[in-house]
């Protein structure tokens, strides 16, 4: 086997746990499942595009700013109104939502995917022991870390972080010690919004357009990982999509070539496996509404 | 005028009555215990207090203010705490990060800090496993925990429900010792209890409660005869 | 005895009460002879027939499942391999693998081809039933929806047997608004059948309380498993409908968004009660049909608007709107006999 396939699973990986802990985090504080997550993504590719020409720093804080304005908006407008309603009509309002923000974008940017002009200086490659890499990859692997490091660090060490923990565990007991729900959720919101767009730059930057339907594919793999990964833990959210990009780059480096084309159906049949197995979940933790 | 003043309140959840008409006051600096079995709707009580359920009808007063239909949130800035039934500490937060959060609604963050540390000095178990997950503690460590969390918000009135409930006899002694030093202090107490002999031992007054009210209200005031005559009243109720 | 009858009772008021309307509405429709308003309607039929059938598992059993839509695609490509005349075969499929190349040399008619693939649906659905119907929960949908990908992958990519991209060609065009009528109707009164007798009520019970259902020695997989293989064999009826009513077809056709719309439906009509299915598909299929007509000629003043994906966004806006204002749907989850009744009632007290 050719090592360097680990190396692109490895990058697949990470920016697939990204993805999935934007989901999970929202989903762990009001049990949501928010379907309209990819097109937070979506919406972060084409602000990508408008900010192409300015500088680096511009173009990501722009990328975060609108992302999370978006999150929040939808937490506000379509999610308060349903806090309640069982966890169906929770998602179904999330998928109306989605297929909303989805036309929008059509309406607005057309029905043609738009060109996004490459950025040249992340295929830079490095060469390690034989092993190629380029700089998007690193780019991807220190931003998970990073990102990672933070999300912990501001769960462990700020006082919002711990009410949003004490919210994630129970939220009656949590508006029992005065913990206000509509702000520990909004942070949720503004935590998934801005890892969605860290996910698009990374996500876009290999990419050559942006479309309306760019977000359908992202959003599939982190409802997924984070179910198997575990509901209500972090850590299971990060290992459920991290494996779910490693397992389907090798999948798709390993099958033989004639079965190559049915790698998705191999990595949801394990998906479906991993559930008959543990259906909490492979990090399953306690007390989880599922 | 007294501390807390329920007067008529009504629970019902559906068509099904849990408490039908219930009047009870805690005066300033009272330890009061509400006593009674299982399903009578003592727990109905200390909810529609907390703000978690609203009652149908009647009244709740705190310091001469109407609570009833707040919410927990607005009636824990008031002044009112619980120690919930099952305790529910948050067991995959710290010890530490468990009183932190117990002092959510007070503003100042450094005063939270050492109040903080007031705790874990006068709760040495606490102290010891500041940063131990909160899941890891035994029972009455986790009793300890909850009271202690309530007691960051520096409540005016602190309400248990069902403190010695799944404990080993020798805890429920500690626990009981730990309220009657509270309200050496001054602290206002409710405390409802299944556990009426030692509650009524330990309280001023207390009401007992028989199916959706009151049924009989009296001093107790340490006074143990008036426990045991109570108790095995108490319980001839229970098998009638 | 007793019992009895107000069980039959029961049921053809359910079921009259949801078919008679309809019927009566379509039968005016085909009067008017507008061609695409006939299409539409028949289109709608056949969407009902297919949330029905979600709604006999999920809305009885509080599970949710994304799997429907793979078993309409089963049986859609099913009944097309079948029925497509056998002279045909041999250009349309020149790589059918051996092992199937017995499907060459016959052909049935649509009917029977419709009422095989049915068939064949209910026996995937007991495959696959039998370990998916332990999961509850969020584990459910993911399961389903990972059954669904992976249908989806395999028919797909399996060019040889299922044309892959290029899609199913030559399949008999056959499906008429009466037979979307019959199949409705059919299905509503199987789906309420179901729901008033002893069989839909165990899977309600464990709906409800699932620790009272399992205390009075109810098994949840086995009354789940019975739900799974009727909503999915229903789900594959519509399925072969649709295949022989638009004729030329693919994976695509059977997407996930197909699979949410359906789910959107039954959720806005109302999660739990066969009149929340009906009605749902009623609603979102006429709020569709008046804004796809404003995108293509303007209803009275209001004037035509030509937006690529306006009619969808507009749709979806609704939807939001209706699940903010009525999260429980449309019928709160309650059957349409439940209001006669209520209004009987208070026909009554009035009297006295």
């Amino acid at each position: 086997m050719n090592p360097q396939y680990i190396v692109d699973a490895i990058g697949t990986g990470a920016l697939y746990s990204l993805m999935t802990l934007g989901l999970a985090l929202v989903f762990s504080v009001m049990g949501l499942m928010n379907f309209a997550y990819g097109q937070l993504v979506m919406i972060g590719g084409f602000s990508i595009i408008l900010l192409r020409s300015q500088p680096w720093w511009l173009l990501i804080l722009g990328t975060i700013l609108v992302v999370v304005f978006f999150s929040l908006l939808m937490e506000r407008l379509a999610f308060r109104p349903v806090r309640n309603a069982t966890a169906m009509t929770m998602l179904v309002t999330s998928f109306a939502l989605a297929q909303f923000l989805q036309q929008l974008a059509r309406v607005a940017f057309g029905a043609n995917p738009k060109p996004l002009e490459q950025f040249s200086e992340l295929s830079v490659q490095y060469e390690f022991a034989g092993l190629i890499v380029s700089r998007q990859i690193i780019l991807t692997l220190v931003t998970t870390i990073l990102v990672l490091i933070g999300l912990a660090l501001l769960l462990r060490k700020t006082n919002i972080g711990i009410q949003l923990r004490a919210s994630t565990e129970d939220v009656g007991m949590a508006a029992l010690v005065g913990i206000k729900s509509n702000r520990v959720i909004a942070a949720a919101f503004v935590i998934s919004g801005t890892i969605a767009a860290i996910v698009a730059i990374l996500f876009f930057a290999t990419r050559t357009n942006v479309s309306w339907s760019s977000g359908d594919s992202i959003v599939l793999i982190a409802f997924v990982g984070a179910v198997i990964g575990g509901l209500g833990s972090m850590v299971g959210a990060a290992l459920g999509g991290f494996l779910m990009g490693f397992v389907y780059t090798m999948l798709n480096a390993l099958l033989p070539m004639e079965l190559r084309v049915f790698a998705d159906a191999f990595l949801y049949t394990l998906v479906i496996m991993v559930l008959l197995i543990r259906p909490g979940g492979l990090i399953a933790a306690k007390g989880v509404r599922v | 005028m007294s501390l807390l003043e329920l007067s008529g309140v009504r629970i019902c959840y559906g068509n099904a009555v849990a408490v039908k008409a219930l009047d009870l006051h805690v005066d300033e600096g009272e330890f009061v215990a509400l006593i009674g079995h299982n399903g009578v709707g003592k727990s109905s009580t200390v909810k529609a207090i907390a703000g978690v359920v609203k009652p149908t009808s009647g009244s709740i007063k705190f310091e001469g203010n109407d609570i009833l239909g707040q919410q927990p949130g607005a009636i824990l800035r008031r002044g009112i705490a619980v120690v919930p039934e099952g305790r529910r500490i948050f067991t995959r937060l710290t010890v530490g990060e468990n009183l932190t959060v117990g002092g959510t609604v007070r503003s100042d963050r450094v005063e939270v800090k050492k109040s903080s540390a007031e705790m874990m000095a006068r709760f040495p178990v606490l102290g010891k496993y500041a940063d131990r997950m909160a899941g890891l503690l035994s029972g009455g460590e986790q009793q300890q925990l909850a009271i202690a969390r309530a007691l960051m918000s520096k409540p005016r009135l602190l309400l248990l429900d069902e403190p010695s409930l799944g404990l080993a006899p020798q805890i429920v002694e500690q626990v009981f010792d730990l309220l009657e030093e509270l309200r050496k202090q001054g602290s206002s107490i409710l405390l409802v209890e299944q556990n009426a002999a030692q509650a009524i031992r330990a309280a001023d007054r207390y009401y007992l409660m028989r199916t959706g009210g009151v049924i009989e209200s009296e001093a107790a005031g340490g006074d143990q005869a008036k426990a045991d005559q109570v108790e095995s009243a108490y319980l001839h109720f229970g098998k009638a | 005895m007793k019992s009895s009858v107000s069980t039959w009772s029961r049921w053809a008021w359910l079921a009259g009460l949801l078919a008679v309307p309809i019927i009566i509405v379509t039968f005016l429709i085909s009067l008017t002879n507008d061609v695409s308003l006939i299409q539409r309607c028949t289109t709608a039929l056949i969407l009902m027939v297919m949330v029905i059938g979600l709604h006999v598992f999920s809305g009885n059993s509080g599970v949710v499942s994304f799997g429907s839509v793979a078993f309409a695609m089963i049986a859609a490509f099913t009944s097309a391999l079948i029925t497509i005349p056998a002279e045909k075969k041999p250009s349309l499929f020149p790589d059918m693998p051996n092992f199937l190349n017995w499907l060459w040399s016959f052909t049935v008619p649509v009917p029977l081809g419709i009422l095989i693939s049915v068939a064949f649906t209910a026996v995937i659905a007991l495959l696959v039933g039998i370990p998916l119907v332990r999961l509850s929960g969020l584990a459910a949908g993911i399961g389903t929806l990972a059954f669904l990908v992976v249908v989806q992958v395999i028919v797909t990519k399996w060019k040889a047997v299922t044309r892959g991209e290029s899609t199913m060609v030559g399949v008999p065009k056959e499906t008429t608004l009466w037979w979307a009528l019959g199949a409705v109707v059919l299905v509503i009164a199987i789906a309420a059948l179901y729901q008033v007798t002893r069989r839909g009520r165990r899977l309600i019970a464990t709906r409800e309380d699932d620790k009272a259902a399992m205390s009075i020695g109810i098994s949840i997989p086995i009354e789940r498993l019975w739900g799974w293989v009727a909503s999915c064999s229903i789900a594959g009826l519509g399925g072969a409908l649709y295949g022989h009513y638009i004729a030329t077809f693919s994976a695509q056709t059977f997407s996930i968004a197909l699979t949410f719309f359906i789910i959107a439906m039954l959720v806005i009509g109302g999660l739990g009660s066969l009149t929340g299915a009906v009605v749902g598909v009623i609603v979102v299929q006429v709020l569709a049909e008046l804004l796809r007509t404003v995108e293509t000629q303007g209803i009275g003043p209001v004037p035509q608007i030509d937006a690529p994906g306006l009619t969808e966004m507009v749709l979806a806006l609704i939807l939001l709107l209706v699940l903010i204002a009525r999260p429980a749907g449309i019928t709160g989850g309650r059957e349409i006999t439940s209001w006669v009744r209520r209004r009987k009632g208070n026909v009554a007290q009035g009297a006295t």
